[in-house]
């Protein structure tokens, strides 16, 4: 399953047990209303099929939450049915499944794959108990490890595991002893986020009230450099800051989709969409979600028509998280204008300081770039 | 109808003399109330202060005037005026001018605050002016009013009896009628006739969009009317007289101001620099042969630097200060360059008060975002050649070669404060290069300290500073003195090796060392920190004499970014690069404004 520029779907299961103190995505943890969540979410989707927004093959499905593996597999099932009536799916489809430790086993995992899903996204975060504890998850480091070994057994392959490092207190060993621990069961793909403290969380009132302190910049960047060496050394691509893959194959096709500024259409409440130089989401409660669409109302709340400057802002952008970068013949024929000029004395900039390099055909960030990006990325807009 | 003699004789011209928050502004609140000019209904509060800055800051910059008619127990109807003058030492010359239209002044004093320097000095210049003083003591309603020691001050000060000295509550309205009737029966009438050439003292004027210049006027002697022919002492200039009149609550046409009247008139002229305060007017036809009063021309004291943020608003600066200008003769500006922040003016202003409002105006009226640099004064530098140029910029300063020496403007100030602050004080002066003239006592508590000091020691919070170190009580005021001599050097910062004249500064040499290590402190904390590191040193000449370094960042990214993060990431780099566009770029390094003025907030113990 390699990058495609095919349109990707996107569903969102806002259902969690309990909320994690670090986590900004939306999701309640009272699941009384998740039978009729389901039926609207179906409901969705076939409506949305009905307007023709995007009538080609689509190669990638992901169940993000959430926590889209406290659905039954049926459920899957009834929604992926929705989701093949409406759609043309390629046959390489990649259908992903985020997949939380302490919520499945084994037969749910098999039910599962027995439903389509072919690629899990677990949410590890940690082997350690007393970080997962400080995280707030319902599982601990055995759970985790069982995890990873019946979703093997259930016979998936295509297995991607996310880990959190530069938590307030952490340790290099510590960080090191998860990343060992994770070798172990040789997952296809790892995403490793640095904690950051999402405005709303729990995390970060506390940080606010100076309860909680962030690591010093200089850890952080050690944390960082760590994790891309060990896991370079242990086979894996850093195809963007966050995201590592065991070879080209396994990089994540669906999120590959954000960083390359494809179409996307996402259903299910606060899931945003792209099509068309159009970005709109849907509401964000569950509740006000399922009474929309079952009186046939507009389920969208935010929608934005995206000016040229935009998207060549968020073109560079994007891609610049990656590790290939800004493709300068694909610039020139989206845009029509020779990248390293109009940014040319930015890039000359970034060229003198070694934040940037050229290679091949491609303008990218090095090591030190790619840690501050942030920080260099506004230049690039045109406000 | 009145005969001539008969109405010279029923007007009043007076002013208030009080210091900020004395209540100056509600005692002509209620006279205006008693007198019917005004019902308490239309009664924005404090009438006198007509711009929002006026208000915000409980100052008076620019002074106008108004009249109302008082029948007094006597059975007369007086035409009284009741001439504005600004409170602030920026603007004494304005303070002078205005109480030369009078004939006489209230001396406001708060109960419970006691004389203030500001107060004295101003009481000064009217009694030098001849005035008539009728002493009030106000907020007498107030737990806190201390009327018999404050009783004690005014007697010591001025003289007076106890029995002179009006109790007053402008709040309450008690006193009130008290105050006019001293008002009729103690400050003497104008002088002056009608048959004489005309004279008029100019005390103000201000442009108006609509109308041109409105000159604010006291006639001394003979008479105006519309469509008269008048000429301006101090340029020669001839005018006609478009409209003329008198004062009230709004500006109200009349045919003729005579010898003691107080009103204006709108002429062809086109801005207020025709209209000099402190100049003359008289007619064409028959012209006075001398001013009412020499004429001073003002001159700035205090040059700063003020540049647009973004370049490109350049112009838009220009057409600002030009506009500006049309209503302030003692603004002065000039176009220059500096290598770090572009194209931008030199200005001159009276004080710090006057360029804090200046620049307050630029930002606030005409929206453009400024830099302006650190405040200086103007160096007199005698080069070896025997040559003596002014610098009104550090940056411009010859080689040192070239300097034989330098000389710097004083200041001749007064401090008023209670004797337990004295100890204080002294140490502040002794800190700020003062050199000590005399002490007099105001009664047992309060005392007068008088002190020189170079200009340049008190641009710099030394206001501030005096109030924290007196709790507040002690006021202070000052005139400018004359040059002295002062082993003076420049102190120039450097920006990862590059100096950056906008932060030139010229300092007296026993501080250059302590004034570097603190501005580069200063610095260190304002300048945010970038993707490389900065190198912040204090020099003189080739000498680097302090060095801090602002860190490089390291790391600033967002660790996910997948699709409902893209529109929201996108909008926080794009309010990123809105912030940064606040910033002035100096080579590669980005300057917030406040750099420009780090000396202004580094505070005394230079933490």
């Amino acid at each position: 399953m390699s990058v495609s520029f095919l349109p990707g779907l996107y569903i969102h299961i806002p259902f969690c047990d309990t909320k994690c103190g670090y986590c900004d995505f939306y999701s309640v943890t009272d699941d009384s209303a998740q039978p009729e969540f389901i039926g609207a979410l179906c409901t969705e989707i076939r409506l949305a099929a009905g307007d023709h927004a995007f009538r080609r093959p689509v190669d990638t499905i992901y169940f993000g939450g959430g926590t889209p593996s406290l659905l039954k597999a049926a459920e899957i099932e009834k929604i992926l049915l929705a989701v093949f009536d409406s759609y043309t799916i390629t046959a390489d489809c990649e259908i992903t499944l985020e997949t939380n430790p302490g919520t499945v086993d084994y037969l749910k995992l098999y039910s599962f794959k027995k439903a389509g899903i072919n690629r899990l996204s677990i949410g590890i975060q940690s082997f350690s108990d007393e970080e997962l504890k400080f995280l707030g998850r319902i599982h601990d480091a055995g759970q985790a490890k069982n995890t990873l070994k019946i979703a093997e057994r259930a016979g998936f392959d295509n297995v991607s595991i996310d880990l959190i490092y530069a938590l307030p207190g952490q340790t290099l060993t510590s960080w090191k002893q998860s990343l060992k621990t994770a070798m172990e069961y040789q997952p296809r793909h790892i995403s490793a986020y640095n904690l950051i403290f999402e405005p709303g969380t729990p995390f970060f009132r506390q940080l606010q009230h100076g309860k909680m302190h962030p690591l010093p910049e200089d850890l952080e960047v050690g944390f960082f450099n760590f994790t891309k060496d060990f896991l370079n050394e242990a086979g894996y691509d850093h195809y963007e800051i966050s995201n590592y893959a065991a070879g080209p194959k396994y990089l994540s096709r669906h999120n590959y989709k954000y960083w390359n500024h494809v179409e996307y259409r996402g259903f299910g409440p606060s899931a945003h969409s792209f099509i068309d130089k159009r970005r709109f989401s849907n509401v964000r409660s569950v509740k006000h979600y399922i009474e929309k669409i079952r009186s046939g109302a507009n389920v969208v709340d935010f929608e934005e028509s995206l000016s040229r400057q935009q998207i060549m802002f968020e073109h560079v952008y994007l891609h610049l998280r990656t590790q290939q970068g800004v493709h300068l013949p694909g610039f020139r024929a989206r845009f029509h204008k020779d990248f390293k000029r109009i940014y040319a004395p930015l890039i000359n900039q970034l060229l003198d300081n070694r934040l940037a390099v050229f290679s091949n055909f491609y303008f990218k960030f090095t090591r030190k770039g790619m840690l501050l990006s942030d920080e260099i990325l506004p230049e690039f807009s045109a406000v | 109808m009145v005969t001539t003699g008969m109405y010279i004789d029923n007007i009043r011209n007076f002013c208030i003399i009080a210091h900020i928050d004395h209540g100056k502004s509600t005692l002509a609140d209620r006279m205006l109330e008693f007198t019917h000019t005004i019902s308490s209904r239309e009664l924005v509060d404090q009438v006198l202060d007509d711009m929002d800055l006026e208000r915000e800051r409980g100052i008076t910059i620019k002074s106008h005037a108004i009249q109302m008619d008082y029948k007094a127990k006597d059975g007369q109807t007086y035409v009284l005026n009741l001439i504005d003058t600004p409170g602030h030492v920026d603007f004494s010359f304005e303070v002078s001018r205005s109480l030369a239209a009078c004939e006489g002044a209230l001396l406001v004093v708060d109960a419970a605050q006691g004389i203030e320097a500001q107060t004295l000095s101003n009481l000064y210049l009217a009694i030098e002016n001849d005035l008539h003083i009728i002493p009030v003591i106000n907020k007498i309603d107030l737990p806190s009013a201390q009327i018999e020691s404050v009783t004690q001050q005014i007697i010591q000060t001025i003289g007076c009896r106890e029995e002179d000295i009006l109790l007053v509550s402008a709040k309450t309205g008690k006193g009130i009628e008290e105050t006019l009737e001293a008002i009729v029966k103690q400050i003497p009438p104008p002088r002056g006739s009608v048959d004489n050439p005309a004279q008029a003292l100019i005390f103000d004027s201000v442009f108006d969009p609509y109308r041109g210049v409105i000159t604010f006027i006291r006639v001394f002697e003979g008479e105006f009317q519309k469509r008269d022919a008048i000429r301006f002492f101090q340029n020669n200039k001839n005018f006609e007289i478009d409209e003329i009149g008198i004062l009230r609550m709004k500006r109200q046409p009349v045919k003729t101001l005579r010898a003691g009247d107080v009103g204006y008139l709108i002429s062809g002229a086109k801005d207020v620099h025709d209209t000099k305060v402190g100049d003359t007017i008289t007619l064409a036809r028959n012209p006075a042969d001398k001013p009412v009063l020499k004429y001073k021309e003002i001159r700035p004291m205090v040059f700063s630097g003020i540049y647009p943020v973004n370049s490109e608003d350049f112009e838009q600066l220009r057409e600002s200060l030009d506009k500006l200008y049309l209503n302030d003769s003692s603004l002065v500006y000039e176009p220059e360059t500096s290598q770090a922040l572009g194209f931008g003016f030199r200005c001159g202003f009276l004080g710090l008060l006057h360029m804090e409002i200046i620049q307050e105006r630029l930002e606030r009226e005409y929206q453009i975002s400024i830099i302006n640099t650190v405040p200086n004064v103007v160096y007199h530098v005698y080069l070896t050649n025997g040559e003596m140029i002014e610098i009104d910029n550090p940056s411009k300063l010859p080689d040192t070669g070239k300097i034989d020496h330098l000389e710097e403007p004083y200041i001749s100030a007064q401090i008023l404060t209670p004797t337990e602050y004295i100890g204080n004080i002294m140490k502040l002066a002794l800190d700020r290069r003062g050199k000590f003239i005399n002490t007099s006592y105001l009664d047992s508590t309060r005392v007068d300290m008088h002190f020189k000091f170079p200009l340049s020691e008190v641009i710099f919070d030394f206001y501030d500073r005096l109030k924290s170190i007196s709790r507040g009580y002690a006021s202070f005021d000052y005139e400018y003195d004359d040059y002295q001599e002062s082993k003076l050097i420049k102190l120039d910062i450097l920006i990862n090796g590059e100096p950056l004249d906008a932060l030139s500064t010229i300092v007296h040499h026993e501080k250059a060392y302590e004034w570097g290590r603190r501005l580069c402190r200063k610095l260190k904390e304002l300048i945010p920190r970038q993707m490389f590191e900065v190198v912040i040193q204090a020099a003189v000449g080739s000498k680097i004499i302090a060095r801090d370094v602002v860190k490089a960042m390291r790391k600033n990214v967002l660790a996910k970014c997948y699709g409902g993060d893209v529109s929201r990431k996108r909008k926080l780099l794009e309010k990123q690069k809105e912030g940064k566009k606040r910033m002035k770029q100096v080579g590669r390094v980005e300057i917030p404004q406040e750099a420009f003025l780090a000396v202004l907030s580094m505070d005394a113990s230079g933490k």
